[in-house]
């Protein structure tokens, strides 16, 4: 399915967000009160772009925050990315915010209908959002209680971002590791050394976590 | 009771003359403040102007000493930030928060938060929302 993404804040983040986007044929559009990196923007990837402030109600709904799937707040400043998130929700209850912290003491007060999906900025990547948005398959596998872990299994699915990437290359959470890959013909590998190809499966384990993860947001999103 | 109050412009100011005969107490704060506008309530003993550079390190500290926290600066983004933050430090100090831009304040006011725009700053409203 054709996404359309909201992308709030110009900044290597967002554009590399972008770069990803694009080889997936997703539509997305950016949104920044900054002219000259607009400028600088539409020399990148063309007529994308909303000139504005992403926490104005006009600017929001001129970009189509209407009828867009994704907001990503993804601006330096979390005061912006929190207020974005409010009202992007506001306007339409069903978009998915997906909300990047940059300073980790704010982070109590990311909470609640308004924020889906945070990352910390410690974390980011633009493949770990742009995983987030991809459609990969995930499986829950087994919850250990005693270890307060779990096991996952994602399976790569045709329009991956992790196909031809090593497994190591992954965006994983905190305390997270990957305990095999399995290829398409049932080989089980563990030392990783084989790029991902379609229908390849990676077993991970991960700490069990009150806190969204990529991969239980994963899960979410398939049930 | 002691009233403090973040961002000092022509609302605050509006909001004060309301408030400086009925409140012992009120500090302001801002990150720059003209020398006229100190000169101006110098002779008002039961209010102090406070010139802070960061006060968003300090929005706990700050909070911690008032009985009452009017969140008033000219950025509505910054004073709803700062409701947040506050509400999830202490949910108990009564907050009042200027949002400018009407169509924010609407948002806002559906989420139960107590707001004041331009619209809405009779006396009568503003004392019953500080409950003085």
């Amino acid at each position: 399915m054709e996404l359309y993404i909201i992308i709030s804040g110009i900044n290597e983040i967002s554009k590399n967000l972008a770069i990803n986007l694009l080889e997936h044929s997703d539509e997305f559009i950016f949104v920044d009160n900054n002219e000259k990196k607009i400028k600088k923007n539409e020399g990148i990837f063309g007529f994308v772009n909303q000139h504005g402030n992403s926490y104005s109600k006009e600017t929001l709904i001129d970009a189509g925050v209407e009828r867009a799937n994704f907001f990503i707040a993804a601006n330096e400043d979390d005061k912006i990315n929190f207020v974005s998130s409010q009202i992007a929700k506001n306007i339409n209850s069903k978009i998915f915010n997906i909300v990047l912290i940059n300073d980790q003491s704010n982070i109590d007060i990311f909470k609640g209908d308004d924020f889906d999906f945070i990352i910390k900025s410690n974390q980011i990547t633009a493949d770990t959002i742009s995983s987030v948005i991809e459609n990969n398959t995930v499986l829950h596998l087994f919850t250990n209680t005693d270890s307060h872990t779990e096991i996952l299994m994602i399976i790569i699915s045709e329009n991956s971002n992790y196909i031809g990437k090593n497994p190591n290359e992954i965006s994983l959470p905190i305390n997270s590791k990957i305990i095999a890959v399995i290829n398409s013909s049932g080989n089980i590998n563990y030392d990783y050394s084989t790029d991902l190809r379609v229908l390849d499966k990676i077993l991970i384990q991960i700490p069990l976590k009150h806190e969204k993860t990529e991969m239980n947001f994963l899960n979410e999103k398939r049930n | 009771m002691k009233i403090t109050i973040l961002g000092i412009n022509e609302i605050t100011e509006h909001v004060l003359r309301y408030i400086e005969d009925i409140c012992e107490n009120i500090v302001m704060y801002d990150t720059e403040i003209s020398a006229d506008l100190k000169n101006k309530y110098k002779s008002k003993n039961n209010i102090t102007i406070i010139e802070h550079n960061d006060i968003e390190k300090d929005l706990f500290s700050i909070s911690d000493k008032a009985e009452r926290l009017l969140i008033l600066t000219k950025d509505d983004v910054k004073n709803i930030f700062f409701y947040y933050k506050i509400r999830n430090y202490n949910n108990d100090l009564k907050l009042l928060v200027l949002i400018n831009d009407f169509s924010l304040y609407e948002i806002y006011f559906e989420k139960q938060i107590n707001v004041i725009n331009q619209i809405n700053l009779e006396k009568e409203n503003l004392l019953t929302k500080l409950n003085l």
